[in-house]
């Protein structure tokens, strides 16, 4: 069964009008993973309505490319299962806000996770049937994973110049 | 004039076992169309986990979730030795299958016994929960602890079982058995069980590819989806054991599957115990993390845990996600809850086993 689905991933990548890189990994019970690399992001609804029906959308991670070669500042990277089969395909999101196509229509399972990419790293989700926030309130900015929110911030609190001088005058130290 | 009103259900309600709120459309008494707003335990865990080292986010994934807290630093674990390429030891890999059925056994008792809570039938909800704290006993005196048990290590387990132990576990399986099937009976055959689990919260399995559904819940529905079996793990390639399946399709099934798995995880401990050999527990010394991306996938209590991890060279992840088995199931509950009576919603939501810690993260 895997080999028929590692087939099928390999025509697969080969329709992909852009053109796309594929590679191959085992873990040490030699399970087989496929790593697909697309490179125009226009591609992947085209790829995730033929991965269907044996493969299945499980999870879409985001994440931010800190290697020196990277190509983009952000990656997605949309994971699949076919019968025990895990594909892992990566995009680089376009546009000057960041952006990748919808595949919930295909795939149901993205619904959730779409609309969680768009709010924790500020990535624009063209035609989701439904866009709305999933976790965080809407009075709450997006790109929450990419924002550093200084402590004193997180927590309310302030202190009196006052209050900073008595203690740095018990440590022995000028303010 | 409309002959609809809106409900709401949550996000704090007795049936509840974590805050979800449910706008729920309702013509009479059945349900028509439900709305789901989600993020009332939101910990931005993925996001702490960054800026914790390798070691560190085995006691932070420990935390994700009580109820299959084991699932999750083991399947991180996975991840980090598929990029290092490390090599678990004989004996770790099965120390890992005995904690995982362990604490598969505890999850699906205390759901099935909230499910009878939910209907009203307190006494076997009783009973429950008694053959659940066999489990958290036992737990208790092997890991030191009733649910985040510290079992996991990258390259190994963190525990290891010596003659007394090993007699103390094979005795409490030993004796746990008559109760479970006497359960399993009484669930099975009960008129007042069957009235109301029989028949409702229905999930075609047709609907269930459609929104990629895991576990026990698809499972109940003829749908087989074991990762145990489809892409085997830890000692899972040595053992034997069948994938539970039911057609009924409604909350009975559900139920059933996962009473039908506690004999087959009382089994797989049982050949563990037979088949481990002596040996080291984990891999020493360890290897540096390389850069690298892996994925890593395990049969939690609830279904599917899937963690995809990317390393740089440091000595922290450069980016760590997980979903978890209920994360998918949610959205099935369209579905099931689709024509359901008001009075069934709580117990519908119950038979997928949801975990909202585990879900917002």
């Amino acid at each position: 069964m895997i080999n028929t689905m590692k087939q099928r991933v390999i025509k697969l990548v080969d329709t992909m009008p852009k053109g796309a890189e594929l590679s191959w990994t085992t873990d040490l019970k030699d399970n087989l993973y496929g790593w697909v690399t697309l490179n125009d992001v226009a591609d992947l609804p085209l790829f995730a309505e033929k991965i269907l029906p044996e493969g299945r959308l499980v999870t879409i991670s985001a994440c931010n490319a800190k290697a020196e070669d990277a190509k983009s500042f952000h990656e997605v990277c949309y994971h699949f299962v076919m019968k025990g089969l895990a594909v892992s395909v990566t995009v680089i999101p376009t546009g000057v806000e960041p952006t990748v196509p919808s595949i919930t229509k295909w795939h149901k399972s993205a619904d959730w996770t779409e609309r969680e990419m768009a709010e924790s790293y500020g990535i624009t989700v063209a035609d989701h049937p439904n866009p709305r926030p999933l976790f965080l309130h809407e009075t709450v900015q997006s790109e929450a994973m990419e924002r550093l929110v200084p402590l004193s911030t997180m927590t309310n609190s302030a202190s009196t110049n006052a209050l900073w001088e008595k203690i740095m005058g018990e440590k022995g130290e000028e303010n | 004039m409309s002959n609809t009103y809106t409900i709401p259900v949550g996000p704090l309600h007795v049936a509840l076992e974590e805050p979800m709120y449910f706008q729920v459309d309702v013509k009479g008494e059945v349900v028509q169309s439900i709305e789901m707003f989600a993020g009332h335990s939101h910990r931005g865990m993925e996001s702490l986990a960054l800026e914790r080292n390798f070691f560190q986010n085995i006691v932070l994934t420990e935390r994700v979730c009580s109820l299959c807290s084991n699932n999750h630093p083991l399947t991180y674990c996975m991840a980090l030795e598929n990029i290092a390429q490390i090599q678990v030891p004989e004996r770790g890999q099965y120390l890992r299958v005995i904690a995982d059925e362990v604490k598969r056994i505890a999850s699906h008792m205390f759901n099935v016994g909230i499910g009878l809570h939910v209907i009203g039938f307190n006494t076997l909800f009783m009973h429950a929960m008694e053959v659940r704290e066999t489990m958290q006993d036992l737990k208790e005196t092997i890991w030191g602890n009733r649910m985040d048990i510290s079992a996991n290590t990258i390259g190994g387990a963190k525990y290891d079982l010596d003659d007394d132990l090993e007699r103390y576990l094979r005795k409490t399986l030993e004796d746990l058995k008559k109760p479970v099937e006497e359960f399993m009976h009484m669930y099975a055959t009960h008129p007042q069980v069957k009235a109301r689990t029989k028949d409702v919260g229905i999930l075609p399995p047709e609907a269930a590819i459609e929104y990629g559904l895991g576990g026990p819940v698809a499972r109940g529905s003829g749908i087989d989806n074991d990762v145990r079996k489809e892409t085997p793990y830890a000692a899972y390639d040595q053992l034997k054991f069948d994938v539970i399946l039911r057609d009924g399709c409604d909350v009975r099934s559900r139920a059933l599957v996962r009473l039908g798995e506690i004999f087959e995880s009382i089994s797989l401990i049982e050949q563990c115990l037979d088949q481990m050999p002596k040996g080291p527990i984990c891999c020493n010394p360890l290897p540096d993390i390389p850069a690298g991306q892996a994925v890593a996938r395990s049969e939690a209590p609830r279904g599917e845990l899937i963690y995809y991890m990317r390393t740089n060279g440091t000595m922290y992840p450069e980016r760590l996600k997980w979903r978890v088995p209920t994360y998918v199931n949610w959205e099935g509950l369209r579905v099931m809850l689709d024509k359901a009576k008001v009075a069934d919603i709580a117990l519908i939501v119950n038979s997928i086993d949801p975990c909202l810690s585990c879900t917002e993260r």
